[in-house]
């Protein structure tokens, strides 16, 4: 008698638990199918970029100067301007989104006024980039004198990804537990100290793959370089850093004109002849390109530091 | 016992405390012993010989025996509250607690037996203290050599020899019964001698129970070994 | 008639009688039951009606307590009853929160300084006082690296110097024979035993005059637990001991006095034996004997 029940009792454990299992595994197909979609979205993009540019992939379009010939075009003063950019850009907001950071988690106290500074940093990652860039060409360009040059976009992308690297240098810093903080002091260390000899070193990783998450954004933003005037046809390099007579660095290239990838593009899509299509796509290509491999050199990093260092 | 052990045992407890305090536990119970087994032999002597001298050793020396009997306990008692040993360190704590009792009971029947001798001492052996020589003298052979061997077996961990200890018991218990015989023999055919047979009674009780408390350690030095419990069973 | 250290007055009696004394070095005489003798001792750290607030809440209550010079002092007692509260005064943790207050002193001898006295710099008390905490907690760098850290705060540059001493201290926590060839790798490496006593290492490298021990074999296994314990035994000779420890049975194998405290104030301190043999307190009988709660 109590054997039959129990076996009924056993068969509705059952048939509850294939349904159970059944929807973990629609589960698991729907995830699959949206994240097989977004990839897929990102490689037919990335395909037809290469498709439609395929002609241009020579060393000659890396070497050229714009032209009006599509075929002799190049991106020889695009992506110089923007290697020049991104590395004013992190020299300006990797000390000071640093330096932002440690003052929030280490030093700041816990009254109103950090409070305020904290919810400003938030807006900044809210803020329009056109409005960076209304704020570059008032602020940079003419007040402080320093023209369309490349040291304004940079400093204009810096205060872009400034939010990124603060919070992202927040984070790591977070990470560090207390009992590391504990022991330092415990020695006798003071609170520069803790944060040099300790938080700082354990944080590098996250430090750099904010940097790296940042300039991966940065590198595309179009709207504040056009706001405060980057040039869409040049024809000339801003003058190397490196110069073979002394005092052999030159600082000079900072206030030189520029250009950058996404503007080529922005200015080969606009035109009417067709054969500057291809131009585009194969800037677009490269840039989408350098994009992918920012993004895996900050995700490698991570990784290797993650080996070393695991709270 | 199971065949497998630890990989990579230690000499002694991971506490060289605990390891001293183990080991000074077991001297200072061995030493008590040694004293104790100094004055039975001491008490036997005086009563053979009738030696006021060695009797009144005895008594002297009878409050070292009651001191030791009380720290060596307190030893045991606080290697127990501050170490919590476990298996066989808590059987010997426990077991010396126990033989500490035994001990310082054998301390106490020499004692008897001292005062006894010196009460017999300065006159000629009387009748029936001669007549019983023969047991006296044998007892005191077997009870010396009984305590002797447990001492031992508690400082060697032996339990052969502790088990042999405790046959022995019968052997003393036979000596005793035909010691009293003969002095009740005596006691019958001459009623001068009354008071000095029943003391000689007492003194071979002395004897016997100087044995039963060597059985008694013995037992316990089994249980140490290997944990059972030998108390009133007959073997 | 026993006479027996039972209780604060007694404790304060004890330290009283420690200023009293003429000598440059206060020592405190605790009289224990008619069994044993009188034993005069120095003391290391003499806690005067220390009282503690976080904020308004008053978490330690007049406590005086005499720290006896290298011996192993222990702090037992209930969940929530301020002993690791009270360990982390002696090197000013609570410093590191907001909002704290100290009251009464802790007098560090020989240069009887307060420990606790408002125009004391913490820093300079934590270079005097080594702290090893509960869960292990070495830095993400290498062994030798760790224990070298607190030479390297106290301006040590020179390399064999830092060498020699960092061979000291592991000798001194019994780990050197085990990493003696592998100093460069990390200290994340090694086993939660081992850890712990790089850590015992790190502390003892700057040579601190008291050592503070945070319940620290709590997350350890018993293997490990006991040979901390033995350390901590051994260190007896070189350092003074302060062990909070929430294992009553390791206060018993280890300490040579133990002080209970429950809800802040301090119930009863005595030598340890006779703590766990006869407690002179109803409320310590009741704890130690698991009748409490």
């Amino acid at each position: 008698m109590s054997a039959n029940a129990a076996s009924v009792e056993y068969a509705a454990l059952r048939r509850g638990l294939s349904r159970r299992k059944l929807l973990d595994q629609v589960f698991v197909l729907v995830g699959l199918i949206v994240m097989i979609a977004c990839l897929a979205i990102l490689a037919i993009l990335f395909i037809d970029l290469v498709r439609d540019g395929a002609d241009r992939f020579t060393l000659d379009f890396f070497t050229n100067f714009a032209s009006r010939h599509a075929e002799r075009a190049g991106i020889l003063a695009a992506w110089v301007g923007t290697s020049l950019i991104m590395l004013v850009t992190a020299t300006c907001a990797v000390p000071v989104g640093v330096a932002a950071a440690i003052y929030l988690e280490e030093y700041a106290p816990k009254n109103w006024f950090t409070a305020i500074i904290e919810i400003n940093v938030t807006n900044l990652a809210g803020v329009p980039s056109i409005v960076y860039g209304l704020l570059a060409l008032g602020l940079f360009v003419y007040q402080f004198d320093l023209g369309q040059s490349i040291v304004a976009a940079g400093l204009t992308l810096a205060l872009l990804i400034l939010p990124i690297v603060i919070v992202a240098t927040r984070e790591s810093i977070r990470a560090v537990p207390k009992a590391i903080r504990e022991a330092a002091y415990g020695l006798g260390a003071t609170r520069w100290e803790v944060t040099k000899d300790h938080v700082l070193p354990y944080s590098t990783g996250g430090i750099l793959t904010g940097m790296i998450l940042g300039l991966s954004r940065a590198i595309g933003e179009t709207a504040p370089i056009i706001t405060i005037g980057a040039l869409s046809f040049i024809a000339f390099l801003p003058q190397s850093p490196i110069q073979s007579e002394f005092p052999f660095i030159s600082f000079h290239w900072l206030k030189d004109p520029f250009t950058a990838m996404p503007i080529q593009m922005f200015n080969w899509v606009s035109r009417p002849d067709q054969a500057f299509q291809a131009n585009a796509a194969a800037a677009g290509a490269i840039l989408l390109g350098m994009t992918l491999v920012m993004n895996a050199l900050a995700i490698w990093i991570r990784y290797r530091f993650r080996k070393k260092i695991n709270w | 016992m199971q065949d497998a052990s630890l990989a990579d045992p230690v000499e002694g407890h991971t506490s060289k405390a605990f390891d001293g305090a183990l080991t000074q536990l077991r001297l200072h119970a061995v030493a008590m012993g040694g004293l104790v087994i100094d004055q039975v032999s001491t008490a036997v002597r005086a009563l053979l010989d009738a030696d006021a001298n060695l009797a009144q050793t005895v008594l002297a020396r009878e409050p070292q025996v009651n001191d030791m009997e009380r720290t060596v306990d307190r030893e045991a008692f606080e290697l127990i509250a501050l170490h919590q040993p476990v298996a066989g360190d808590l059987r010997m704590a426990t077991a010396v607690s126990r033989i500490t009792v035994e001990l310082e009971r054998a301390g106490d029947e020499s004692k008897k037996i001292a005062r006894f001798a010196g009460r017999m001492a300065g006159g000629e052996p009387q009748g029936p203290v001669r007549a019983v020589a023969r047991y006296l003298q044998h007892m005191a052979e077997l009870t010396t050599g009984m305590l002797r061997d447990a001492v031992r077996a508690l400082d060697e961990s032996n339990s052969e020899l502790a088990e042999r200890v405790r046959a022995r018991d019968s052997e003393l218990d036979a000596e005793f019964a035909a010691a009293l015989r003969q002095l009740l023999t005596l006691a019958m055919q001459d009623q001068r001698y009354l008071g000095v047979t029943i003391d000689t009674v007492f003194a071979l009780k002395g004897l016997e129970r100087i044995g039963d408390h060597a059985k008694n350690i013995a037992e316990q030095v089994v249980f140490i070994a290997s944990g059972r419990d030998m108390r009133h069973k007959k073997n | 008639m026993e006479s027996a250290v039972a209780n604060e007055d007694a404790a304060r009696n004890a330290h009283n009688s420690a200023q009293q004394t003429g000598a440059s070095t206060p020592r405190v005489s605790i009289a224990v039951d008619d069994t044993r003798k009188v034993r005069t001792l120095n003391v290391k750290a003499a806690v005067d009606n220390l009282s503690f607030y976080y904020g308004q809440h008053r978490a330690l209550k007049n406590l005086t307590i005499p720290i006896a010079e290298r011996q192993v002092t222990a702090l037992i007692g209930p969940s929530g009853c301020g002993k690791s509260t009270f360990l982390r005064c002696f090197n000013r943790m609570h410093d590191l929160q907001p909002d704290t207050r100290y009251e009464g002193s802790i007098t560090l001898h020989p240069d009887d300084l307060n420990l606790v006295g408002p125009g004391v710099d913490p820093i300079e008390v934590r270079m005097r006082i080594g702290m090893v905490f509960q869960k292990p907690n070495p830095f993400p760098k290498s062994i030798f690296e760790n224990v070298a850290y607190g030479l390297r705060l106290r301006g040590t540059r020179n390399r064999a110097t830092l060498a020699e001493e960092v061979e000291k201290a592991l000798r001194g926590s019994a780990l050197w024979d085990e990493v003696k060839d592998r100093l460069q790798d990390s200290a994340l490496a090694l086993s939660g035993g081992q850890m712990q006593r790089l850590c015992i290492a790190r502390a003892l490298a700057t040579t601190p005059e008291i050592l503070l021990f945070d319940e620290p074999t709590s997350a350890l296994d018993p293997i490990a637990t006991a040979k901390i314990e033995e350390l901590i035994s051994t260190l007896r000779d070189q350092v003074t001991v302060l062990i909070v420890t929430h294992n009553m049975q390791q206060a018993a194998r280890v300490s040579d006095y133990t002080a209970f405290m429950y809800l802040g104030e301090l119930i009863e301190f005595d030598e340890a034996a006779k703590i766990f043999t006869n407690p002179a307190k109803k409320a310590t009988e009741d704890y130690i004997t698991g009748r409490y709660g």
